[in-house]
């Protein structure tokens, strides 16, 4: 273990030797400050929340009209005839003379008083806590608390006290894009750990490293750690300005980092060009950041908000406090993916898968092959179901909360279609790879395959949903995508459905996928409209 | 154009059609529109203050306890705003409704009424589960609001601006603020990928002085494969105002705004072939490319001069900025693009 560890730690010191003397020459200060000063901007951005658009409504206002501080209105003082004037040539959308809003006749004039009523509130509910004494200008204040009604209401300690007018809606968005803003550093490394990889793969320096008694897993391993501790680094300090608990932010985001490090050794191990890289990375990037980003919107409304870490560190900022469970259940699929990428990556590490090119979904398919272990074909087939359960989850996270958006009739079509392809890829790719390689060629070990295979699922299924928070675990629609059901009925459905795959494959032959995934993904969909009552028997 | 110039932009173009993965890029973007535009407008109509729909498709059933005036005018404005308010004797009656299902929240009014300069504090009391609490607090806001707007005028202090009505304008200005905008820069954004890859990949083989060698120059090199990448943002920034246009997203001043676009890609192309050049290779290359886009980005929604703000205004039918705002962006990246011919040999001499 510690000659492991001494290794890993030396490939970790070349690493670093390796992007010192990358940036060592008129780089380093260039690209040093634009890091100050995208930081810079950014913050600077971030507290002017300009977000909203500017410039979009064009309003005239007279001298003794009210100010507007808010880039949305592009203001301009103008008598009233002026103001008149520029209405009618449609010059401006709004014209204020003193204390009338005059509009054009246009929607989009309707929508800028609609934001002029909105902004003009807020400054005129400034004004009267200037102007008047407190009890006058806002008389009305709300006590909040919960049912049952407290027995002597006037004590009650722990409820909220609030004035309605100033009451604001529990909007996460300044949260999330405050949490958000960790993202940046963290996805620039690990665009710095793609490119390492892919530039000492060109250079195949990369062949020298394998040609070593070094195994692949030290080598990943050492080149992953700086990025991990700089990455980290950044968070914390960048915790530490925002003004959140830097160790805390440490612990939710390590998952986030891992994610994306183990996601970023992919690409360049199946990149074949530049520009592969180039739109997988981007794809990996935007994916990503809508996964975290888009459930971090719900805090508040949904607990489904929990499958993003992001949302922990919405909870951070505001000083609230998050369950272990809720932490396990953004942090476990991430921390998963992480250690079985980090396993594959170690497996197609190697001269020959590198140097073969392939098309995308070809090399993919490879590289769940290369994971198994051909003299365990069927203990390979388990673990790798089991294995990748987390990828299935994350998928069916994310179209579940996309689903959210759509009327549930649509949102069950859609959501059922993807998640049963999800699935049937997941359970028979490792069968598929063994049939293609003729290392089974018969209808009884295919369908203990099957078996094997569904049984890893259910498994890693049920474990999962083990440290789901409730809300995730009892949603109608994640009862049907994580089969919620009962163990046998599971069990043996996706059996079924494996094995149909799988023979379909043995008798129609590999290169007939796509099609024996219709049967199947067809026989499977059938069955979840049954489980939840659209279709019946 | 040079016939060698047509050549190689051919080349150029059929080698980014060759490379299917140049499809993921497109479903990137339908992929984030997709998101951004459904969740974000469904969660804009939800956390929007003005908005009456969380009200009217809630209807929240309200129990009012207090003094007579006190909880009719109460009911009265809840009525008003979509709630259904129902007054009760007591406290208890409110709990033992509760208990049953027939409530979902309650407001006590204090027994007497404020006078001019008193403070009336009344409760709300809301279930247990914060979820249904926190929908529920929104909802009632807005009637809360009306409530204490009537104890303040009794005190003969009023809310100017206070009649204003107009439209919830959320989804207006997330459509023509961010969503638009995305959508039509996203394209610049693949672009100089593009062009860093291919420049870069051309650099790194050799095969860049290979091409320079011939009839070439550097400057029609880069050209062609800068107009190659260029014109699939135009495609992508075409089908985006095709698809909004289907979605009723009315774009004004369409050639215009796809000019302002076009001209974003132009100058992110130039911007990227100059780091290219400069750094030599792709990992650095791309690193400050990610930085100049984060950077460019920042900035663009912070200033009223930033091409964000003219494409936006131009897609809004604003009157006040049209052909000559674009001649003026269209000089100045005309005048990047003559400064990077005039530093390319130099640039690539130095490597």
């Amino acid at each position: 273990m510690k000659a492991f560890l001494g290794t890993s730690l030396a490939i970790t010191n070349r690493e670093l030797t390796r992007l010192r003397s990358r940036f060592s020459d008129r780089s380093r200060p260039l690209v040093l400050g634009a890091l100050v000063l995208v930081l810079l901007v950014s913050y600077v951005s971030y507290r002017q929340q300009g977000i909203r658009g500017r410039a979009i409504y064009n309003v005239g206002v007279s001298s003794d009209g009210p100010t507007l501080n808010d880039p949305r209105f592009r203001a301009r003082t103008m008598s009233p005839s002026e103001g008149h004037a520029a209405l009618a040539e449609g010059r401006i959308d709004v014209y204020i003379d003193s204390a009338n809003v005059i509009p054009r006749d246009t929607e989009k004039a309707q929508y800028a008083v609609g934001a002029l009523r909105l902004y003009l509130e807020t400054t005129e509910l400034a004004r009267i806590a200037e102007d008047y004494p407190a009890s006058e200008g806002f008389p009305f204040r709300v006590g909040v608390t919960s049912f049952p009604i407290p027995e002597d209401l006037a004590t009650e300690r722990d409820k909220e006290v609030v004035v309605p007018s100033l009451m604001q809606p529990p909007m996460p968005f300044e949260g999330v894009l405050k949490a958000s803003l960790h993202l940046f550093p963290i996805f620039l490394v690990g665009m710095f750990f793609t490119s390492g990889l892919m530039e000492e793969r060109r250079e195949r320096r990369i062949s020298v490293l394998l040609a070593s008694p070094i195994s692949s897993l030290q080598i990943i391993l050492g080149k992953v750690l700086p990025y991990l501790l700089f990455a980290l680094v950044v968070v914390m300090a960048m915790a530490t300005v925002l003004g959140g608990n830097p160790l805390l932010a440490a612990i939710i985001f390590v998952p986030v980092i891992c994610f994306v490090l183990s996601v970023t050794l992919m690409v360049p191990l199946i990149y074949r060009s530049f520009m592969d890289t180039t739109f997988i990375s981007m794809f990996v990037t935007v994916a990503t950041t809508l996964y975290l980003v888009f459930p971090a919107m719900l805090l508040g409304f949904s607990d489904l908000a929990y499958i993003s870490p992001l949302s922990l560190a919405v909870e951070m900022y505001q000083d609230n406090a998050f369950s272990l469970r809720a932490y396990l259940t953004a942090a476990l699929p991430m921390l998963l993916m992480f250690s079985i990428f980090i396993y594959i990556g170690s497996r197609i590490l190697n001269e020959e898968y590198l140097s073969r090119h392939r098309p995308i979904y070809r090399k993919l398919a490879e590289a769940v092959y290369m994971a198994m272990d051909l003299r365990r074909p069927y203990l390979s087939t388990f673990l790798v179901s089991l294995g990748l359960i987390p990828m299935v989850y994350l998928i069916q996270l994310v179209a579940l909360t996309f689903a959210l958006n759509f009327p549930l009739r649509l949102a069950l079509g859609g959501v059922l279609a993807a998640s049963v392809v999800v699935e049937e890829v997941a359970k028979s790719g490792g069968i598929a790879m063994l049939i293609e390689e003729r290392r089974v060629n018969k209808v009884l070990p295919v369908v203990l395959l099957a078996f094997l295979s569904a049984l890893g699922f259910l498994i890693g299924e049920k474990l999962l949903l083990m440290v789901s928070i409730q809300s995730v675990s009892e949603s109608l629609l994640s009862a049907v995508l994580l089969n919620a059901g009962k163990l046998w009925i599971t069990l043996a459905a996706h059996w079924v459905f494996t094995a149909i795959l799988a023979l379909l494959l043995l008798w129609w032959g590999p290169r007939r996928y796509r099609y024996a995934l219709a049967v199947a993904g067809a026989v499977h969909l059938m069955y979840n409209l049954v489980v939840l009552g659209v279709v019946s028997l | 154009m040079s016939a060698a110039f047509r050549a190689l932009l051919e080349r150029e173009v059929r080698a980014l059609i060759r490379e299917r993965t140049i499809l993921i890029a497109f479903a990137i973007q339908l992929f984030v529109a997709s998101f951004s535009s459904t969740l974000l407008v469904g969660l804009i109509s939800i956390y929007d203050p003005d908005s009456t729909q969380l009200t009217s498709q809630m209807r929240p059933r309200v129990g009012v306890v207090g003094e007579v005036d006190a909880a009719a005018a109460m009911a009265a404005v809840l009525a008003e705003n979509d709630a259904q308010p129902r007054q009760f004797p007591s406290s208890a009656a409110v709990q033992v409704a509760f208990d049953a299902g027939e409530l979902d929240a309650a407001i006590l009014l204090p027994d007497t009424l404020n006078g001019a300069d008193e403070v009336s504090e009344a409760e709300l009391v809301l279930p247990a589960s914060d979820t249904r609490a926190t929908l529920l607090r929104m909802a009632l806001r807005k009637p809360l609001k009306e409530y204490e707007e009537r104890l303040r005028k009794e005190n003969g202090i009023e809310l100017r601006y206070a009649n204003l009505q107009g439209l919830s304008s959320s989804t207006y200005e997330f459509q023509y603020g961010a969503l638009i905008p995305l959508l039509l820069f996203f394209p610049g954004f693949v672009t100089g990928g593009i062009v860093i890859d291919t420049i870069s990949e051309e650099m790194v083989n050799h095969t860049l002085e290979t091409l320079w060698a011939g009839p070439l120059s550097l400057n029609t090199i880069l050209g062609a494969k800068m107009t190659a990448a260029l014109a699939v943002s135009l495609a992508q920034g075409l089908c985006w105002v095709a698809l909004m246009g289907l979605n009723g997203i009315v774009v004004h001043r369409v050639p215009l705004v796809l000019a302002v676009s076009t001209l974003s890609a132009t100058a992110i192309a130039i911007v990227s072939a100059l780091i290219t050049l400069l750094f030599h290779d792709r990992e650095r290359g791309q690193f400050i490319y990610a930085l100049f886009i984060l950077l460019a980005a920042s900035l663009s929604f912070m200033s009223d001069l930033s091409p964000v703000t003219l494409l936006t205004r131009l897609a809004t039918g604003d009157p006040g900025v049209g052909l000559s705002a674009v001649l003026g962006y269209a000089a100045l990246v005309g005048a990047m693009g003559w400064g990077l011919g005039k530093v390319s040999r130099r640039l690539v001499a130095a490597g």
